[in-house]
């Protein structure tokens, strides 16, 4: 979480920039008018309006609203799924704690398919069934009042954050997301201008590059919330996100090729992406058409010519959708950006949720402790909340020093601060510093303090619990307080403990599926997306695979290296087959044939064999006909390089059929 | 003379009069929209959130006084 760019950043105050210190009073007067309105309405639980602000403490207006609409849907489902749960089993606790991990389970499932805060909109009904249901598991019949209650106090707090962002002008999350992008495409052009000079493409700063666009994809979708015409916004972003993703993978291609290739090409080349008046350009384009083209007695200098080209148009692109979100008007080409998700991991990560769950529900039952239901609420929340964070591994030990922290401090606040006042001025007051603090610390570069305070500011909420009259109980206190220690220590030797997924593992997982994917690609089994959204896929699946943990680094450089092979080769099978199927449409489809049946076999000497077909058949065409079997012919003949250079487990065919 | 509020029951439960106002005022605020964006009124204004916010409660209002 970073600070919203394009602010002033010179006026500090103890070491925060102002729009920091604006932030944190947005949320500490959300929750204090939230707590106000819920105790004015005499709700029961009126500290979830509070806690509701807390969970919803993001900067810009858009992520507020887009994590708001979510968090809505995930409490109505979480609600039914309560009344469903307690509903199947009435007087059977043991299935009825079976069923709630199972719920978990699904729920954690769900959130692995998704990003942002659509994961945890589909995380959180799991917590809500664990607040509504689980928390009345002695006194089922007071499930229902318990859901209205808290769907109200839910309700109560999302209106009074809505009303204070608008009220106190929260910045739009858009102007933050076209700095982003600038700067991506900045990075993007100075990497494909190093390329130029004859740098190598270090496969490192590649992934990061994808990595640092693909990231920018939960930011993307949160923008259609912002407001009246942000779908335009959110489609041109989405837009220069897809053209920045394809400039990284066309500037790669050109590192790929023999360094002496087109010489006299690279130089204006150079200059067009550095920033030339737009007339040159456009005559680049031009030279650049007439020399992919041409070019059969030089290949490689046509091929050069064709990716200088696309990228020369990829950087147009997210230049002008860059320039379209800024003014808000709809893109050029409108396009869907999806992201990558591993069933399997989702899979893994819900079972080991479910088994989490019932071995705690096991062991807390066994101790027969008080207030062991609450502890199991407040272990479902640590859960759902560890599965959709950026840094999964880092959260348990994260959860370990922020709940201690956070119990210490509703301590001090109720019996040394408070100490029995029931004024609600003075709660206000008294909650101030720990609120204003915690909401500053989000706002700072470091992800591990932003999650540290994230949750102290929750647990902080959920120890103190503010009511109305406010209840000073110490026995109350020291039993949630060690509830709330004993559930994250449980989670975290659980989730340690309980099939752990190595970083190794899934590196193993996103390189087979995207080996894979890019056979099945070749092979044209399935109808497989052709545009550049699949790209965007795939450099989501790099950009996750570039966020685990190094393992050695040449370990993590070789493993980079192939996943961006098979980036690249999959990029090329399918710009070969939009090139075939431009083809087969101009000439009615029987010269296209053996460029099929050559992709499909993932020969390379087939490949080469059919590009040669394609390029003789090419002089009996018409016009039109003769660029779309040139461009076709280039294409199979990339695609048969890539393929020559790295394999991909292909061999094993080549040398079948030799 | 005293106003009378419409009363919403759902499977027995009572429905809060100002929900079924509130709720109505986000259906016509949300008919409203591509108007507002046809007519472009986020130029109008330098906040356009506020204005929104403002033209919501002035429904929200209408909808109590009249109905």
């Amino acid at each position: 979480m970073t600070l919203v760019q394009g602010t002033p950043r010179a006026v500090t105050v103890a070491g925060f920039p102002l729009p920091a210190w604006a932030f944190a009073l947005r949320i500490w007067v959300a929750m204090v008018v939230a707590l106000y309105a819920a105790f004015w309405l005499q709700l029961e639980s009126a500290a979830s309006a509070a806690v509701t602000v807390a969970i919803l403490a993001l900067q810009t207006r858009g992520q507020v609203y887009q994590k708001a609409i979510y968090w809505l849907l995930a409490t109505i489902s979480g609600i039914v799924a309560s009344f469903v749960i307690a509903g199947l089993f009435p007087q059977d606790r043991v299935f009825f704690l079976v069923g709630f991990a199972g719920w978990l389970g699904v729920c954690i499932y769900a959130g692995g398919l998704l990003d942002g805060n659509r994961a945890f909109g589909a995380i959180l009904p799991s917590y809500t069934v664990a607040q509504v249901a689980v928390a009345q598991i002695d006194s089922p019949q007071g499930i229902f009042a318990a859901g209205v209650n808290r769907g109200a106090a839910i309700v109560v707090g999302i209106a009074a954050l809505a009303l204070v962002t608008e009220l106190f002008v929260a910045p739009n999350l858009h102007r933050g997301l076209s700095g982003k992008l600038s700067t991506a495409q900045q990075r993007v052009r100075a990497f494909a201008l190093a390329i130029l000079r004859g740098a190598g493409a270090d496969p490192i700063q590649s992934a990061h590059l994808l990595r640092e666009i693909t990231a920018l994809h939960p930011d993307i979708t949160a923008l259609i919330a912002e407001s009246t015409g942000e779908r335009a916004r959110g489609a041109a972003a989405a837009s220069a996100a897809v053209a920045l993703v394809a400039e990284v993978g066309a500037a790669r291609s050109l590192a790929s090729l023999p360094a002496g290739t087109a010489p006299a090409l690279r130089r204006p080349l150079a200059e067009a992406l550095a920033g030339a008046p737009g007339t040159e350009t456009h005559a680049l384009q031009l030279r650049l058409q007439q020399h992919a083209g041409s070019g059969y007695g030089d290949p490689h200098g046509a091929i050069f010519a064709r990716h200088a080209l696309d990228l020369l148009l990829e950087n147009q692109r997210a230049q002008d959708a860059i320039e379209d979100l800024r003014a808000g008007r709809y893109p050029a080409r409108d396009i869907h950006a999806p992201i990558y998700r591993s069933h399997r991991a989702a899979a893994r990560n819900g079972l080991r949720a479910f088994l989490a769950v019932l071995i705690s529900e096991i062991l807390l039952s066994l101790a027969g402790w008080p207030f062991a239901s609450e502890g199991l609420a407040l272990l479902a929340l640590i859960v759902a909340l560890s599965a959709n964070t950026p840094n999964p591994r880092a959260f348990p030990v994260n959860a370990a020093i922020a709940v201690p922290i956070a119990a210490l401090l509703a301590g001090v606040m109720q019996f040394l601060i408070l100490d029995g006042v029931d004024q609600f001025p003075l709660l206000a007051i008294g909650i101030a510093p720990v609120v204003l603090v915690t909401a500053l610390l989000l706002t700072v570069p470091n992800p591990r303090l932003v999650s540290i305070s994230f949750l102290v500011l929750i647990f902080f909420l959920v120890i103190f619990s503010p009511t109305n009259p406010q209840v000073y109980n110490p026995e109350t206190f020291l039993f949630t307080s060690c509830m709330a220690i004993a559930a994250v220590i449980l989670v975290f030797v659980l989730l340690q403990a309980v099939l752990p997924t190595s970083e190794a593992l899934q590196r193993r997982w996103y390189l087979t599926s995207a080996r894979a994917e890019m056979r099945d690609l070749l092979a044209g089994g399935r109808s497989r997306s052709l545009g550049d959204a699949a790209l965007f896929r795939d450099a989501d699946r790099i950009g996750q695979l570039a966020a685990l943990q190094p393992a050695g680094d040449d370990e993590r450089r070789d493993d980079l290296h192939l996943a961006l092979d098979i980036f690249a080769c999959a990029a090329a099978a399918r710009r070969a087959r939009t090139a075939l199927a431009d083809l087969a449409t101009s000439t009615g489809g029987h010269v296209a044939e053996s460029g099929y049946a050559a992709l499909a076999a993932g020969d390379p000497l087939d490949l080469r064999r059919a590009a040669d077909d394609l390029a003789s058949a090419a002089a009996r065409l018409d016009d039109d006909a003769r660029a779309a079997a040139r461009a076709a012919s280039q294409r199979l003949i990339w695609a048969a390089f890539l393929i020559d250079a790295n394999p991909f487990g292909l061999g094993r065919r080549q040398s079948a059929r030799s | 003379m005293t106003h009378s509020f419409p009363e919403l029951t759902i499977g027995g439960v009572l429905v809060a009069p100002f929900v079924i106002y509130a709720g109505g005022a986000v259906a016509i605020f949300a008919l409203l929209r591509p108007f507002f964006r046809l007519v472009a009124v986020d130029r109008a204004f330098s906040n356009p959130p506020i204005a929104g916010l403002c033209l919501y409660v002035l429904i929200l209002a209408l909808l109590i006084v009249l109905f």
